[in-house]
């Protein structure tokens, strides 16, 4: 049992968590639409290189937060933690499986981004789902 | 596992926020606890023993019809 932190930190942890996600996930955003512009209007160079890797950063500053939560929660919230990554990687694997078959048959090339399209929403909706928890 | 920490805490008044704090832990957990959903580990489990000075399986016992 880690008794490191005490329940008024326990208790903000995953609103601090969701806040420090949504933040990243906005400067993730920015940067995306950054880059996206400087793939398709900039000449090659060093600018458009910086600008269509800026992306990156922010990406692991989501998994870093997720990451940080994790260290500070207690034996249950790590356990969350842990299913709503698990059941984002099923989904996630689910997902990729059946459009690796569906995209030979017609369906447009993806690019392998988009898969965190589709985990991410399943990681969040069990995050708030404990958050939420009463009894 | 069935428990009766629910009982416990009221008996002295305690909020789930209460428990939670003299635990060391989050309210999400003793929600958890309380409501079945989850079984502490051993360590918590004697802390919750240690708290109430009771015996653990005084707390803790087995649910014949758990909650699927």
């Amino acid at each position: 049992m880690n008794t490191t932190a005490d329940t008024s930190e326990r208790k903000q942890l995953l609103i601090l968590w969701l806040r420090q996600f949504g933040l990243w996930t906005v400067v993730y955003l920015l940067a995306y639409a950054g880059a996206m512009w400087a793939l398709f209007r900039l000449p090659p160079g060093t600018m458009r290189g910086a600008l269509v890797l800026a992306p990156i950063l922010p990406g692991l500053g989501l998994l870093w937060s997720t990451v940080l939560a994790y260290r500070r929660a207690d034996e249950f919230v790590q356990r969350e933690i842990l299913l709503a990554g698990s059941l984002a990687a099923l989904f996630t694997a689910a997902w990729t499986l059946v459009y690796a078959f569906l995209e030979p048959l017609g369906l447009p090339h993806l690019n392998m981004g988009f898969v965190h399209t589709f985990g991410w929403p399943v990681f969040i909706w069990r995050m708030v789902k404990v958050m939420r928890l009463r009894g | 596992m069935k428990n009766i920490l629910p009982e416990l805490r009221a008996e002295r008044g305690w909020t789930q926020v209460d428990l939670a704090t003299r635990l060391g832990v989050s309210r999400q957990t003793v929600i958890a606890i309380e409501t079945g959903r989850y079984d502490p580990s051993l360590p918590l489990a004697f802390a919750i023993g240690e708290l109430f000075k009771r015996p653990v399986e005084s707390i803790f016992s087995r649910d014949r019809n758990p909650k699927k």
